[in-house]
């Protein structure tokens, strides 16, 4: 597994350069501006991407089929891909919550907003990745694109809505209950996911 | 546990729609190399998926070194340190260079030598920091090559290990094979279209055709059953009127016919020519119908 990491971060590394670009850009903007709405939204369209991306470089190259004649498991691709999709989301909400602070959110407030985050990523991790490794990345295509707009614009509508409507003055806790088992549902769904698309590579002939 | 027969495959078949790999049973014994040859869509590459793990044959059993497929592919998938695996093409990821495919493959192997890894890079005279997708196709093979012989294999399986390679690389990689088969446990099974390549290296030969084998035997027997015999379109003629069972395929042009002789069905006093590998394989994929 650590192998297959090092490699899909390694594949990926040309990638992450523009997106720290872009973080750095539209970050310092936002800071200034004092609307995170962009950075959030970026956050989440790179941490939702790059394992997809991630599973474009393997598909373009044939890695599968050459993976699975050394001493590595299906199972371990297929986690490996959903461990990136986490690792990435944890950097995601790290950023999010930090720049929430910086322009003067309270923690509350920085923790719903990354947890939004959070969840819309997972759900679309979840949907998406069992679809690539049943019918590959090509046709996934269009899915794809569609749902990549779900979590920027659930995190960006957060955003906004958290802004204009400032709900933590009303009941803090009640939204913050309400991410959490938003978080729980969508985690739930991610182990679900994992789960087939654990059973669909089983299957796969390669 | 030690094992007899690197590789034993027992009525192997696999359907696709449009083909069928059909009841193949072929044993590589340890310690010997064998070459799969067959015209395009003949099964070969089907068979090596299968074989491998990478596909699951519809019926028929396999073991590699020993173990079952089912073994291999489940809980002791380990035993695929053991084997060596070069496909038609590199499937390395593409942006990573030698260095970091090296990273990789360390944590994936535990019989990973990264002596042995650099040193056949070095001799293959391989840039260490370029990305594998700035390769040709001939350097991405000879990267594939020596990354399949650095985790200490006892079998390799290769894909047409020498296509799009020029002869002087063709025979550099000839040689590593021959220093790979020196060890007494280890075995080869290579596919190729070049069978020059195969006819140096291989003590025998699995003919594919169409999905079927058409033979699977010893090199030398192959030499020792089949001739060549030069003749005219008369006496071609004869020879299928009065001794149909002998011609095993034949090539005809103005001048005369080129036949391939089962020797062992023969008159005796027939004049052959030894015959290559490549024009026994093109003369009964005749006489099996291309």
């Amino acid at each position: 597994m650590k192998g297959l990491l090092y490699k899909d971060m390694m594949n990926l590394s040309g990638q992450f350069k523009v997106y720290l670009v872009f973080i750095l850009l539209y970050g310092g903007i936002s800071i200034y501006g004092g609307n995170l709405g962009f950075l959030t939204g970026i956050l989440g369209i790179m941490s939702a991407i790059l394992p997809t991306s991630a599973y474009a470089y393997d598909e373009r190259a044939g890695w599968d089929r050459l993976a699975l004649t050394m001493p590595i498991r299906r199972e371990e691709l297929v986690a490996c891909k959903y461990l990136l999709g986490w690792i990435l989301i944890l950097i995601a909400f790290l950023l999010t919550v930090t720049a929430q602070l910086l322009i003067g959110s309270d923690l509350a407030e920085s923790l719903f907003v990354g947890l939004i985050l959070v969840a819309t990523t997972l759900l679309y991790l979840s949907v998406l990745l069992p679809m690539l490794f049943r019918f590959g990345v090509e046709m996934s295509r269009v899915i794809y694109v569609v749902l990549l707009l779900v979590p920027a614009f659930a995190v960006s509508a957060a955003v906004l809505f958290f802004t204009v409507y400032r709900p933590f003055s009303v009941s803090k806790s009640f939204f913050i209950g309400t991410i959490c088992a938003f978080i729980f549902l969508a985690a739930l769904i991610n182990y679900g996911s994992l789960r087939l698309s654990v059973k669909i590579y089983r299957k796969k002939e390669l | 546990m030690e094992f007899e027969n690197a590789l034993e495959l027992k009525s192997v078949s696999k359907a696709y729609p449009g083909f069928l790999l059909d009841r193949i049973s072929l044993s590589l014994p340890r310690g010997s190399v064998m070459g799969l040859i067959g015209e395009n869509g003949a099964g070969k590459s089907t068979l090596i998926k299968l074989i491998l793990g990478l596909n699951r044959p519809d019926q028929g059993e396999i073991r590699v070194i020993g173990k079952s497929r089912e073994e291999y592919e489940g809980r002791d998938f380990r035993y695929k340190e053991q084997i060596g695996v070069v496909l038609d093409e590199s499937a390395f990821p593409e942006n990573l260079n030698l260095i970091q495919i090296e990273r990789v493959l360390a944590n994936v192997y535990h019989s990973w030598d990264s002596d042995c890894y650099f040193s056949m890079m070095e001799r293959f005279s391989l840039p260490l920091k370029k990305p594998i997708k700035d390769f040709s196709k001939g350097m991405k093979m000879k990267q594939a090559i020596g990354a399949a012989l650095s985790h200490r294999p006892r079998l390799l399986v290769m894909d047409e290990p020498t296509s799009g390679l020029d002869p002087v690389a063709r025979d550099e990689l000839l040689d590593l094979f021959w220093e790979f088969i020196q060890k007494e446990d280890h075995s080869i099974l290579v596919s190729s279209h070049i069978l020059s390549d195969l006819e140096k290296v291989c003590d025998s030969i699995a003919f594919l055709h169409e999905g079927r084998l058409i033979f699977s035997q010893e090199k030398d027997a192959l030499k020792q059953r089949y001739g060549i015999f030069p003749c005219t379109l008369e006496e071609l003629d004869r020879l299928e009127k009065e001794n149909p069972a002998c011609v095993a395929g034949a090539r005809k042009n103005q001048f005369g016919a080129r036949v391939l002789v089962d020797l062992y069905r023969a008159p005796e006093n027939i004049k052959t020519e030894p015959a290559s590998l490549e024009e026994m394989m093109l003369l009964l994929v005749r006489r099996h119908g291309a």
